[in-house]
């Protein structure tokens, strides 16, 4: 998965904007933001930076196709051709984030009864390895992410904060994904493993991969971010 | 992955549509390819009189896909699912499915013995309520067992191994295999109607609520058999229900409906998650948080 494509970014975002129309609400219309523009490119990470509201964690989530763009576009290299997040289909936007995209939430969205390690591995048994090796690799990763191994077997639900966003964060670094989001990786994590994910971020900028995230903590974007892109206002509530 | 359908039986190569396949050639344009769909369903309604049991609803369904209807009751989603399996007759539009020989069919010129061979072979078809979809006075194996008997399976002892085989699969206890499902807890028959419908290695599955009715814990286990075994087998799933939280755990996208139309539709985190049209919007905001 590791690539060199120095001409063109691996995510160029145009004329983006995102509105939120809420119909519960009187029909109140709130814009997350328009006209946004921004290049990411393989190797580097790109911090998104501004207040809480501001608009970071729509974007991440538009890019990655969980919320809909209202205007714009998302260019997005996927194999050896682009593809627009902004519009692309269900079956497309599936097939990136199987192979190209990966993105770390703030939160785990557990899935009952699956062990951990299986909830690692399914990453890699997706994209047909042998569930043996994939357990295998994903036991190293959580070893590494001091997720001790008695808790592998069992399912997350009960884990606390900080482990459960390890274990996302396992989640999202077993593959070499050539895009990689990260929504506050470290936002639970005590220093150790703050360490851990920094240096897991710059494996994954020296593989090739595009990594574009919100780091709450300064000390963290500092050393891991290359460019910081700054959204300035507060989302706007334009009325209904 | 273990594979216990490969315990010496095959699905016979006589296919449901046998006879009927010269009368009703698809053209070449329908001829498949790798990435060709499973199911195609366009403009399918259902009018009772004046009322609309669902209107102009179309999608298709690629193997290995899980689409979602979800609304509230009486949103026409049950309804549609009938429509697609060719238990009603739509008012309007058609239904075609993909046979494993490739070729196209119209769901609803089958004639009924091919159609219900169709639900016994290469379809599975899970009910809400598993005594709809067992029989309770059998014995679990022999509910497994009739399905591969179906199929063409003649030999005992590898019915039962399979039957042995499968009880575990949905994780029943193998010394529970000759009793009726009567004896058995709710989510166990539920399992074990799962079990009778994947005997087959069926290529499209119909769930209609498979979940509901079984308490939360029931429902979890539940949930990550069917989602495990999906994956395993590669099959493509039309679900039925009202629990949003299911819909995003099985589906790879979903349909919403109400008053028999489909209001929102597309991949599945993405309509939950920026639901745009005012009743998704009321669906997801009206879900408890656990």
């Amino acid at each position: 998965m590791c690539g060199n494509f120095a001409d063109t970014p691996h995510v160029a975002v145009r004329g983006l904007a995102k509105t939120f129309v809420l119909h519960a609400q009187g029909g109140a219309v709130i814009n997350a933001f328009h006209d946004l523009e921004l290049d990411a490119w393989a190797g580097e990470c790109l911090a998104l930076h501004g207040p809480s509201g501001s608009g970071k964690s729509t974007l991440l989530r538009s890019i990655y196709a969980n919320y809909k763009p209202t205007a714009g576009s998302i260019l997005v290299r996927h194999g050896p051709g682009r593809v627009d997040m902004a519009t692309a289909g269900p079956r497309t936007v599936l097939e990136v984030r199987r192979d190209t995209m990966g993105y770390v939430s703030q939160f785990l969205r557990v899935i009952p009864r699956v062990a951990t390690v299986d909830i690692v591995a399914e990453r890699l048994t997706e994209q047909g390895i042998n569930r043996e090796e994939a357990r295998e690799r994903a036991g190293a990763l959580l070893t590494r992410l001091r997720i001790p191994r008695r808790l592998w077997g069992l399912a997350p639900a009960t884990f606390s904060g900080g482990e459960q966003q390890r274990v996302n964060i396992a989640r999202g670094f077993i593959r070499k994904y050539p895009i990689l989001l990260l929504d506050e990786p470290t936002a639970s994590l005590d220093g150790e493993n703050r360490n851990t994910v920094m240096e897991l971020i710059d494996e994954a900028k020296a593989c090739g991969a595009a990594v574009i995230g919100i780091f709450h903590d300064d000390e963290v974007r500092a050393a891991v971010a290359d460019r910081a892109f700054a959204f300035a206002r507060h989302r706007e509530a334009v009325g209904q | 992955m273990t594979e216990p359908a490969a315990v010496g039986f095959a699905i016979p190569s006589a296919s449901p549509f046998a006879g009927i396949r010269d009368a009703k050639a698809p053209p070449p344009a329908d001829r498949p390819s790798p990435n060709q769909g499973l199911l195609y369903v366009e403009g399918v309604g259902k009018y009772y009189g004046d009322r609309i049991g669902c209107k102009d609803v179309s999608f298709d369904l690629w193997p290995g896909e899980v689409l979602a209807i979800v609304g509230e009751s009486g949103s026409g989603k049950s309804t549609l699912l009938n429509l697609v399996c060719g238990r009603m007759v739509p008012t309007s539009g058609k239904v075609r499915y993909r046979e494993s020989s490739g070729d196209l069919f119209d769901v609803h010129k089958l004639p009924e013995a091919s159609r219900r061979r169709l639900l016994r072979t290469e379809w599975g078809y899970v009910h809400q309520n598993p005594r709809d979809g067992l029989r309770m006075r059998v014995s679990a194996g022999g509910n497994i067992g009739e399905r591969l008997m179906a199929c063409g399976s003649r030999h005992y002892g590898n019915i039962r191994k399979t039957g042995v085989s499968w009880l575990d699969r949905v994780e029943i206890d193998a010394d529970r295999i000759d009793d009726v499902p009567v004896s058995y807890s709710g989510g166990m028959q539920q399992r074990l109607q799962i079990a009778r419908n994947l005997v087959s290695a069926p290529r499209l599955v119909f769930m209609d609520e498979p979940t509901g009715g079984l308490d939360v814990s029931v429902q979890a286990r539940l949930l990550d058999l069917i989602r495990t075994l999906v994956r395993e087998m590669g099959l493509s799933v039309v679900l039925v229900t009202h629990d949003l939280a299911v819909a995003r755990l099985l589906a790879h996208r979903l349909m919403v409906m109400r008053r028999g139309e489909v209001v929102e539709s597309g991949l599945a985190d993405q309509v939950l998650d920026d639901p745009r049209h005012e009743y998704t919007q009321l669906l997801v905001s009206s879900v408890l948080q656990g």
